[in-house]
């Protein structure tokens, strides 16, 4: 199971799973599933300051790094990957638990966010939403005589959406999906 | 601080309103919309044309001509995400007739000028995705010689 690493805002936030990911590139879908465990991404927020001299942060950039073992890469879909390369095409890392979280619908379409996290039955879900500025680039890895494949996504986002309490072990105790919107949303 | 920035095809009476339902206070007939933002910056300020100079007795002299209400208002991406704002900045800068609004309670609409030019929009980090517009608005009705 692939965990969240989360910078510059509380980790015990964000210790969700990263479950799938899908791209789009106006032709094409794919969405991989089972990635491995090494699979993560990093947010950091972009800042301006205010006229009363405090920061907003008004969006984020995104870099999230994917592995995907070969035998996970259906054929069709390394050739719609490896033509997304460079380009600018749509994106959405879902996040959740690993055993709560169906299979995402395809084609990503305006209802796929909605779906994915209406979809998480025990309510601890979200998604990072890259849709029409997302860069991948993909190349092939090694480790230990196994090949796998390595997608970088990058992006820069407004929101990273979380539906419901991550974690009731939280040092608050539990927190509210209006206290996780306010701190991740912008 | 929230404001709301308006345009119509024609010109509103002094001292209008404000009204969430901007389509109430636009003279018939007449097509424009209105729209909230939460600015990164709003600073009113003063403008004054003058005349000055120095008499033939050495004493310099100052005239006040006419102030003018000016605002700077800077409105940054996260409320430039949407391609309905976007085109809706696109299309107040277009008209002839903008209004402000500061205060949505007991508020008028100001009826303000830009002094035109290239829409001044900016990017943050060179990218179109993090568009930031940055208004000086001058308020049209100025005070003159008094």
């Amino acid at each position: 199971m692939a965990t969240v690493l989360v910078k510059n805002i509380a980790e015990s936030i964000l210790q969700l799973p990263i479950r799938a990911l899908t791209l789009h590139d106006g032709t094409n879908t794919v969405t991989l599933m089972q990635l491995e465990a090494e699979s993560d991404f990093l947010f950091e927020p972009i800042i301006r300051t205010d006229d009363e001299g405090l920061p907003r942060t008004i969006a984020y950039t995104v870099k999230a790094q994917i592995f995907v073992p070969h035998n996970k890469m259906e054929v069709p879909w390394i050739s719609y990957v490896n033509a997304m390369m460079n380009k600018t095409v749509s994106a959405v890392i879902s996040l959740g638990a690993i055993n709560n979280w169906p299979l995402l619908p395809t084609p990503i379409e305006n209802t796929l966010t909605t779906r994915a996290i209406n979809s998480s039955p025990a309510g601890q879900g979200g998604y990072i939403d890259m849709r029409d500025n997302a860069r991948i680039t993909i190349k092939v890895e090694t480790p230990e005589k196994r090949q796998r494949f390595l997608i970088t996504v990058q992006s820069i986002v407004r929101s990273i959406f979380v539906n419901e309490p991550l974690s009731v072990d939280a040092p608050t105790g539990g927190l509210d999906k209006n206290l996780i919107r306010r701190t991740l949303s912008v | 601080m929230i404001i709301i920035l308006a345009y119509c095809n024609a010109p509103l009476p002094d001292d209008t309103a404000y009204n969430a339902d901007f389509a109430t206070v636009m003279p018939e007939g007449a097509v424009g919309a209105q729209m909230q933002f939460n600015t990164l910056k709003f600073i009113p300020s003063i403008e004054t044309e003058t005349v000055s100079g120095k008499t033939k007795r050495g004493r310099n002299f100052e005239h006040v001509i006419s102030s003018d209400e000016i605002y700077d208002i800077v409105i940054t991406a996260d409320e430039l995400m949407t391609l309905a704002k976007r085109a809706f900045v696109t299309n107040f800068w277009k008209s002839s007739h903008k209004y402000l609004v500061t205060d949505t309670t007991t508020g008028d609409y100001i009826n303000v000028v830009s002094g035109g030019g290239v829409l001044p929009m900016d990017y943050i980090n060179e990218s179109k995705y993090l568009p930031e517009l940055k208004l000086n608005l001058k308020v049209a009705n100025g005070d003159g010689i008094s």
